[in-house]
């Protein structure tokens, strides 16, 4: 049972793939709230995306290729929210 | 499957034992279990009795804010109605949103799971259970006495968030928003309790082998509701400190003229606002969850992807908050990323949704009362979270904003994601604490009533809202063509009344009250363990469990669980105890004794409540007073645990022998502190994120901090608390066998004393560097996380004297004790926290 909840490593990547979500949120906000209308918010919001997005990637390849298709649904779901919330810096 | 706790799982197979064990077993749990007859029934703490008076309490305030929203239907049928005044229209619309969310959504939803989950999970009860007595005690009493202040005119008048500068005392006087601020700080008190209970009853009190695979979807759904409110809840405990700070003591958090804003209110309210619409949801899902699969009589679809949706729910609801603030000017890129964020969170809700109609859609719906409700409130919700959708967009909500657009997305999303999911619940679990079942013929009608009155009352208001009508006004002008929408919302409404109504007559005429049983049994077929059979100690004997659904897959379950033929079929301690399990693969670890009925739980929460008043109306004598007792009572009710053991290990069943009452790690008061810990560290986290805040709109008015050397030696000094506590600890450790002696309490209090002596230098260090917490938010903010640290040195010095005379009534037990466990690691947290109050605000020097 590859996808149960009680294994260790699945709960953990899902648990993380929100936290990395999370963590993208607090940066790219946080650098909005510091510094408001600074072109630089923009890029480091960028820089957190592609971090994030390496993170979940890093993920991703741990699940490996017959890993639990929730986890790797977890992952997607975070990958995806931080996409959209990059949208904002780039056309904001 | 490996072992967690090194159990080994063939033991399992031991298990239903071949032989019936003796009846006299069960007459010994019946009357240790026993609850008190005529008024000390009013002492019981054990789940059957504090989870129903529970429910009973919070359906109470439903009716209450239920005829408040009927009185301002009345006032609005009609333009320019004069059916009440406008100051009283105003404290309806402010009762009924407060005493709904925090009176009846969050209560209801913890009250449930304090009835359903240990039956759901096989526990005896959950692991606290004069906790779980104590908040149900705190809440009646708090709410009651907050929603009597409408008949003497001091309900409070500001909309159930409570803007500030609306309610500061310039414009708010007298103290009918004190009554909000402390009223709804001490039920949150007890909302916290509530969630500690949920958190570590879910983690240890589940029966033997049911993994988090196999955990019921309401346990899950209660899990995350827990978690979420650990983190969300403190930001309301706060942001209510600071108003009534701000208000009492004229410390200016919110006045711009002096360094404060306003806006810090919103975002500390929306940042528990927003996560309370899933707080209140999230439980819902999980109850929609389980009848979904009853009423289809098939499995639930996508189980994982249902835990995997309230996971992901409890994270992301945390980044919309500011989607309430869109119209207060932020940046454009800021409102951006809320925008985004509230639309990835309809992802996480869309699965489940779809979960729920393909497994009606793969099953065979057998229709009923909770069926209807279920495939109504599914319909209702969807309709909510569109509207939801359409809000989350900036440029909408710009034009909706505080319109009746709003007022309309927000009832479709409570009544279909809470409040029809609820009355679903009631008749689905009715027959399990009812000696008979509530009449599917009326509930039917019931159903029909309350799904048709909700769209006559709200639909019209998307419409009413789109045409300009704002919210919260006690009346408008005729010929805008308002007058027929909310004529026809006013019928809607007393449409929805009546469902209320007729339900009210189904309970009076069918409910029946059955703590002991027996009940109504399971009429609809559940499959999970809540259907067991039941006295006051819950099941005879705790099944092993190896599925989702065991009574479906072993219909002689409840048979062998009668016979005690599985885990702890007797008072094998000789007194009330549970089974504590480990929190991922419930392996059994230990015996856990519970606590009888007591007094105790429901004195603390009286005086609590008198604090509270007392401090609102200010006569601070009274307050000082109650306070006194409060403490009292609750050393009183925490004094008759942690004693020496009756004895130090028991068989559990097929010669499985368990340690009784553990300490460090692996025990669930070690789980329950962490819990408690993570609360009160989100307070100042939340506090800290103030102070930036502040320090980001008014850096002009921050001034140059005290010396760099002052700073090293607060820090120097809450590092050595760390070392006494530690030592205190180790002393006691060394003591196998003997006394404990006076060292480690002296230890400890040490640590403690130089925690309160460090606090008080951090205090004068500012008082001299010419800081007054009057002239400057700057002074406002560094004082309030001196009185936050202020009190939890409080506690610590309390807790230390505790341990002291326990010591000397030779009840600190060796080589280790659950007390000393408590009160060292929570100095140690005293301390940590000092250090980090001590250094940030140092960091964004001024001047």
């Amino acid at each position: 049972m590859r996808d149960e909840l009680n294994l260790h490593s699945n709960w953990k990547i899902m648990v993380l793939a929100f936290l990395v979500w999370a963590a993208h949120f607090m940066i790219a906000y946080g650098a909005e709230l510091i510094m408001p209308g600074n072109p630089a918010v923009r890029w480091i919001a960028l820089g957190a995306a592609l971090a994030a997005c390496a993170l979940l990637a890093q993920g991703w390849r741990r699940v490996g290729s017959d890993g639990s298709p929730v986890v790797r649904l977890a992952l997607a779901i975070a990958a995806l929210a931080i996409a959209f919330q990059t949208l904002p810096a780039l056309i904001g | 499957m490996s072992s967690e706790t090194g159990f080994d799982h063939k033991l399992y197979g031991l298990f239903p034992l071949k032989r019936k064990r003796p009846d006299k077993e069960v007459r010994e749990l019946e009357r240790l279990w026993e609850t008190p007859k005529g008024w000390k029934v009013l002492t019981a703490v054990n789940n059957n009795y504090v989870g129903y008076w529970y429910v009973i309490t919070s359906f109470l305030f439903f009716l209450l804010a239920g005829l408040l929203a009927l009185g301002m239907r009345l006032q609005l049928a009609a333009p320019m109605q004069d059916f009440m005044h406008p100051d009283t229209y105003n404290q309806f619309f402010t009762m009924h949103g407060t005493i709904m969310m925090f009176l009846f959504a969050v209560p209801a939803v913890e009250a449930i799971g304090i009835l359903l989950l240990p039956q759901m999970l096989a526990a005896r009860d959950l692991p606290f259970p004069r906790l779980s007595a104590y908040a149900f005690w705190a809440y009646l009493i708090g709410g009651l006495s907050f929603f009597a202040s409408i008949f003497v005119g001091l309900a409070p008048d500001g909309g159930w968030f409570m803007y500030p500068p609306l309610t500061s005392s310039a414009f708010s006087p007298g103290i009918a928003a004190d009554f909000w601020l402390l009223g709804i700080g001490f039920i949150e008190i007890s909302a916290i309790a509530g969630a500690v209970e949920i958190i570590v009853g879910v983690l240890r009190t589940r029966a033997p082998n049911m993994t988090l695979d196999r955990m019921p979807m309401f346990a899950w759904a209660m899990l995350v509701f827990a978690v979420m409110i650990v983190i969300a809840f403190p930001a309301v405990i706060l942001c209510t400190l600071l108003l009534e700070a701000e208000r009492a003591f004229n410390w200016p958090f919110f006045d711009p003229t002096r360094g404060g804003d306003p806006l810090l209110w919103q975002h500390l309210f929306w940042f528990f606002g927003h996560p309370e619409v899933y707080i209140i949801f999230l439980p819902a899902a999980g109850l929609m969850s389980m009848m979904v699969a009853t009423i289809a009589r098939t499995e639930l679809v996508g189980y994982r992807l249902n835990v995997l949706a309230l996971v992901a729910t409890g994270f992301i609801s945390f980044g919309v908050w500011a989607h309430h603030m869109f119209a207060t000017g932020m940046p454009r890129v800021s409102a951006g990323y809320f925008s985004a964020a509230s639309m990835a969170v309809s992802l996480p809700a869309g699965i489940q949704v779809f979960c729920w109609i393909a497994t009606l859609a793969s099953g065979k719906i057998r229709w009923s009362a909770p069926a209807l409700f279920v495939v109504g409130s599914i319909t209702v919700f969807v309709m909510g979270g569109l509207t939801g959708v359409m809000l989350g967009m900036v440029p909408f909500d710009w034009q909706a904003h505080d319109t009746y657009f709003v007022v309309a997305h927000l009832h479709y999303v409570l009544i279909g994601g809470m409040v029809l999911p609820m009355f679903a619940a009631f008749y689905y679990w009715a027959p399990m604490v009812s000696r008979k079942p509530l009449s599917d013929r009326l509930g039917r009608w019931v159903f029909w009533l309350m799904f048709g009155g909700l769209h006559v009352t709200f639909l019209p208001m998307h419409l009413a809202g789109l045409m300009g009508m704002p919210r919260r006004v006690y009346t408008y002008l005729p010929g805008r063509g308002l007058d027929t929408l909310n004529l026809v919302s006013t019928i809607g409404a007393f449409v929805i009344a009546l469902g209320v109504l007729l339900f009210l007559y189904d309970c009076a005429r069918n409910f029946r009250f059955s703590a002991r049983g027996p009940d109504a049994g399971n009429i609809y077929g559940g499959g999970t363990l809540e259907w067991l059979p039941t006295g006051l100690y819950s099941t005879r004997s705790i099944p092993v469990v190896h599925s989702r659904e065991p009574l479906w897959d072993n219909p002689g379950l409840a048979r062998e669980v009668e016979e005690g033929r599985h885990m702890l079929p007797n008072a094998a301690t000789g007194t009330r105890e549970t089974l504590i399990t480990s929190p991922v693969n419930a392996e059994p670890q230990y015996i856990q004794l519970m606590p009888g009925p007591s007094i105790w739980p429901m004195a603390s929460a009286i005086f609590t409540a008198g604090f509270f008043l007392a401090l609102t109306v200010q006569a601070y004598p009274f307050a000082i007073f109650c306070g006194v007792v409060t403490l009292f009572a609750t050393v009183r009710w925490l004094w008759e645990t942690d004693g020496p053991l009756p004895v130090e290990q028991a068989d559990v069943g097929a010669g499985i022998i368990l340690p009784v009452a553990i300490t460090g790690p692996r025990s669930h008061g070690w789980w329950a502190l962490n819990v408690l810990m993570t609360v009160i560290g989100m307070i100042g986290f939340l506090a800290i994120f103030s102070y930036l805040y502040l320090y980001g709109i008014h850096p002009e008015v921050w001034i140059a901090p005290p010396p760099v050397g002052q700073t090293a030696l607060i820090v120097a000094m809450n590092l050595a608390v760390l070392g006494l506590v530690q030592a205190g600890r180790k002393v006691l450790a060394g003591r196998a066998g003997k006394p404990a002696g006076n060292l480690p309490w002296v230890l400890v209090m040490a640590g403690a004393a130089l925690a309160a002596y460090a606090l008080h230098s951090d205090i004068s260090g500012w008082l001299a560097a010419g800081l007054d917490p009057t002239a400057t938010s700057m002074g406002a903010i560094v004082f309030m996380l001196m009185a936050l640290q202020g009190q939890v040195v409080f506690l610590s010095l309390i807790m230390v004297v505790y341990l002291a005379f326990r010591e000397a009534r030779g009840l600190l037990t060796t080589p280790h004790s659950v007390t000393m466990d408590i009160v060292a690691r929570f100095t140690g947290f005293t301390a940590l926290q000092g250090v980090v109050f001590a250094i940030v605000p140092r960091l964004f020097p001024g001047g």
